[in-house]
């Protein structure tokens, strides 16, 4: 899949390292002595990139673990994200990580022991719960055959039952998860979309099916399973589509539990916004439709609380014991 | 159009020939050219380089296109006549790197290579060495996007041939050999950057004939009719209206309007 993997000097000889190269054993080998060099370059574009994207393996000096932005929280009294990698191997059109970064290329942090060492500090620093969420820079299993992130973060949560981590994914890349012992600290949460929006605004991702394939052998499995639709988007036909969609889900996964929904529509931070149009300016889901609102670019408010709420009820009248999450602008 | 900085007029030869370029500067540097495609001949060194590459650089309508750094060079162990993508040109006195865009290509080695201030005896061992890429990569880094940017290098010495054998001869023949591979290298390095339409159709561009837009705003109209396009396929242009008073900063205004007034069909 690669052909290029640029390696910071600093985790040539790391085991994780050398792992992924040995599955890459065509790839030319670039040292770096640091992924910015490449990650922060001023002048690249990312669409360009995303079409063949380069590997970075690097370290991740500080900053390592962060407090969520206001509007991701679910229930935990402390929530904060981690990412073990950058970018990510799909390509949904309305991803903010197009706007945010400028290369697109992925970028895998192997310190995995430093990771570790700050989560165990902040898990032992408090007896509230505490929440982390790992696919905020990323698809959290997308790449976890390469980065064997599973294996080497959900052990640690084992003896915090305080402590909980969600994987956020597209993927169904659930072997690792499979051969492991199910915690129930653990959150396996699946980004779902409508067939329609998944064809055209989720290229590269696993189709719906697929992914609730993978939810039913998770389950079965004993893993707990959140579902996140987010985004919704204000697609022609809009209820219609979304009626559908809702009702596929709770026909293919029947009435066991599910841990927690969460409801979001389309918004991006302006700036992120800006970037992305300049990047995709024939992209019509990002053109018109949408307004500044609560310091984002999101569909006008009366028109998203008219989305969220119908998708709320339908929702509750499928599902009246799962807790729904409304997630919204904020700046 | 792609634009190739190559110190020497006998490392450019075959690549004018085969290119069918003709001399359009004289000065400060020597130009060769067809519609396509330019090569700039700096003159030997990294100083040179940069400036070559700072001159072209002043042709902002160029900026689209391939910028590549072709030329010989020296390395310890590859053979006499090896095509190298260089992936990391690092300038030996003042250690600065630079990461070109790399095209993999099977027939094509993919080194890292070491800008040296004049000739050298010693190759280094892990990577291939110049004098001129450095200073090319310092001018074209802060102006041309990273996947434009391209070092191609010819090994014309190495540890067992010398450089003492390198002659003008010797360069023309292996720019010769290798010229369809260097071709192909190209072409595929191209069809990274395909991806949005650098010119109008000709019906747009006779509407706006007379009117001067700057590049930056010629790219906003560009923009405006991408995503004109998007949301009216059937229709070739805004419905809006004219006169022969409007500045280009008010046709912008006038279409950035209608535009935003469109319903996206999602
Ligand atoms: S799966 Fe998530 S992280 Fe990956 S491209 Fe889609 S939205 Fe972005």
């Amino acid at each position: 899949m690669y052909s290029i993997i640029y390696v910071e000097e600093s985790v040539r000889d790391m085991p994780q390292t050398i792992e992924i190269l040995n599955r890459y054993q065509n790839a030319a080998i670039v040292d770096c002595s640091h992924y910015g060099e490449l990650f922060n370059r001023r002048k690249q574009n990312f669409r360009t990139q995303k079409k063949e994207p380069t590997l970075i393996i690097a370290r991740k000096e500080n900053k390592r673990i962060l407090p969520i932005p206001g509007e991701y929280a679910i229930d935990a009294k402390h929530n904060f994200y981690f990412s073990h990698m950058l970018n990510c191997l799909y390509d949904c059109r309305y991803c903010f990580l197009q706007g945010m970064f400028r290369s697109a290329s992925h970028v895998i942090f192997v310190n995995y022991s430093d990771f570790k060492t700050d989560l165990t500090s902040h898990i032992e620093n408090t007896e509230d719960s505490i929440c982390f969420y790992s696919g905020y820079d990323c698809d959290s299993l997308a790449l976890d055959p390469i980065t064997d992130f599973t294996r080497n973060f959900i052990p640690l949560f084992k003896p915090y039952q305080h402590a909980f981590l969600e994987l956020r994914t597209k993927s169904t890349q659930i072997r690792n998860l499979l051969t492991m012992e199910p915690l129930p600290n653990i959150i396996c949460a699946f980004s779902l979309s409508p067939n329609e929006i998944v064809g055209k605004y989720e290229a590269k991702t696993p189709s719906l099916n697929a992914r609730l394939a993978a939810i039913s052998s998770l389950r079965d499995a004993g893993w707990n399973i959140a579902l996140r639709f987010d985004p919704i988007i204000f697609v022609d036909d809009f209820y219609t589509v979304y009626k559908q969609f809702f009702h596929q889900i709770y026909a293919a996964l029947g009435s066991r539990s599910i841990h927690s929904i969460t409801l979001g529509s389309f918004r991006l931070p302006k700036i992120f916004h800006k970037n992305m149009k300049r990047l995709y300016p024939d992209e019509p889901l990002l053109i018109n439709g949408l307004s500044l609102t609560n310091g984002q670019i999101a569909y006008e408010e009366n028109l998203e609380k008219k989305l969220i709420s119908w998708c709320e009820n339908t929702l509750k009248n499928l599902d009246s014991v799962t807790p729904v999450y409304i997630q919204r602008s904020t700046v | 159009m792609n634009t190739f900085i190559m110190a020497l007029k006998n490392e450019a030869y075959h690549l004018i020939k085969r290119y069918h370029l003709t001399l359009v500067v004289h000065q400060p540097f020597k130009v060769y050219q067809t519609q396509n495609m330019r090569v700039i001949l700096s003159g030997v060194g990294k100083s040179s380089s940069y400036a070559a590459t700072k001159f072209a650089l002043e042709d902002r309508e160029t900026h689209h296109g391939l910028w590549v750094n072709f030329g010989v060079a020296g390395d310890s162990a590859l053979p006499v006549g090896s095509l190298v993508s260089i992936s990391k040109v690092t300038e030996d006195d003042t250690g600065r790197s630079w990461y070109p865009y790399v095209k993999q290509h099977p027939k094509c080695y993919v080194k890292a290579l070491r800008t040296y201030n004049s000739p050298i005896c010693q190759y280094p061992l892990n990577s291939s060495c110049d004098m001129e890429a450095s200073g090319f990569m310092a001018a074209v880094s802060e102006a041309i996007s990273s996947e434009h940017i391209h070092v191609l290098k010819l090994i014309s010495d190495n540890s067992s041939s010398g450089i003492g054998n390198l002659t003008k001869a010797l360069m023309k023949q292996l720019v010769a050999e290798n010229i369809e591979l260097i071709n192909t290298y190209i072409k595929s390095a191209e069809e990274n950057l395909s991806i949005e339409p650098k010119s109008f159709p000709f019906s747009i561009e006779k509407m706006f004939q007379g009117q001067h837009f700057t590049v930056t705003q010629t790219h906003q109209l560009l923009e405006l009719y991408r995503s004109f396009c998007a949301l009216c396929p059937e229709e070739a242009w805004p419905s809006i209206e004219l006169n022969n008073r409007d500045k280009p900063s008010d046709i912008l205004a006038k279409l950035r309007l209608q535009i935003t007034q469109l319903s996206p069909k999602l």
